[in-house]
């Protein structure tokens, strides 16, 4: 009967490609934020006294969260997408956007989110100035 | 370095490793079949090819993938699950590689078919990887 090969050189191998990768984020991640316009982790209020219910701006925020923020960082201050925070057009024109996207720079998400998820997310991005 | 189009080549190399693990499986599973036969030993061979190529595409796809995200490795929705997938997934498809190139024809078939099991798992996250990766593209789920 054959001897199963040793694990040690694979778990090595993985190990090493995982770490390499780590290594090159890390090295990536130091001149990106030499550049970047990203501000920290978000401390900002986003329920304001005269904007629909709190519970509305949670729910736009969850799905800015898993749907925007790839592109367009975690507060919003962009990222491979722009800056949205005072925004200078109409809710109409935001929504419009989100449902059909930009050609050849943002996708529609149409079919992911009805007319109720964009409209908090509407309501979400109203709230960062 | 936004200027280049790092969207466009992390979906050009991600697919040829994605196809090859998957490629690798199905030879490797073939093989498991065929064990003692002439064919099976090409299956074998040809499924090593596969699964060494795909590593070494493997590093190709995650170089240009940090690039595009500066570094970022984990992140929120859908590419915090895009992320989630493909750590444990590169992790597989190199220690597999390197399983394979090392045994060479020397595995047993039970060292074979646990190599199977993890290909199996490789591919199942790796294909997770995608679908969140169109996800994030398309703007579809």
């Amino acid at each position: 009967m054959r001897a199963a090969p040793s694990l040690l050189f694979p778990m090595i191998a993985g190990g090493l490609a995982l770490g390499g990768a780590g290594a090159l984020a890390g090295v990536l991640r130091t001149r990106a934020a030499a550049v970047s316009h990203e501000l920290p982790a978000a401390t900002r209020s986003v329920a304001r006294p005269d904007q629909p219910t709190p519970v509305l701006v949670a729910r736009g925020r969850q799905l800015f969260l898993h749907s925007c923020a790839h592109c367009h960082g975690n507060d919003a201050r962009g990222d491979e997408g722009p800056d949205l925070h005072d925004l200078q057009v109409s809710d109409r024109r935001i929504a419009s956007v989100i449902t059909t996207g930009i050609k050849g720079e943002m996708p529609s998400f149409a079919k992911k989110h009805g007319a109720e998820e964009i409209a908090a997310l509407v309501v979400y991005l109203r709230t960062l100035e | 370095m936004a200027s280049l189009p790092w969207a466009s080549l992390h979906g050009a190399s991600t697919h040829f490793p994605v196809a090859l693990t998957i490629a690798a499986l199905g030879f490797d599973s073939g093989a498991l079949f065929f064990w003692r036969t002439p064919f099976g030993a090409r299956l074998r061979q040809a499924g090593a090819a596969a699964i060494a190529v795909s590593a070494l595409g493997s590093i190709a796809a995650v170089v240009s993938g940090l690039l595009l995200t500066k570094g970022q490795v984990w992140g929120a929705g859908a590419l915090g699950w895009h992320h989630r997938m493909v750590w444990p997934a590169f992790a597989l498809i190199v220690s597999a590689a390197a399983w394979r190139v090392q045994a060479g024809e020397e595995a047993s078939l039970r060292s074979h078919a646990a190599y199977v099991g993890v290909l199996f798992l490789a591919s199942a996250l790796v294909g997770a990887a995608g679908y969140f990766g169109g996800q994030m593209l398309h703007g579809l789920s």
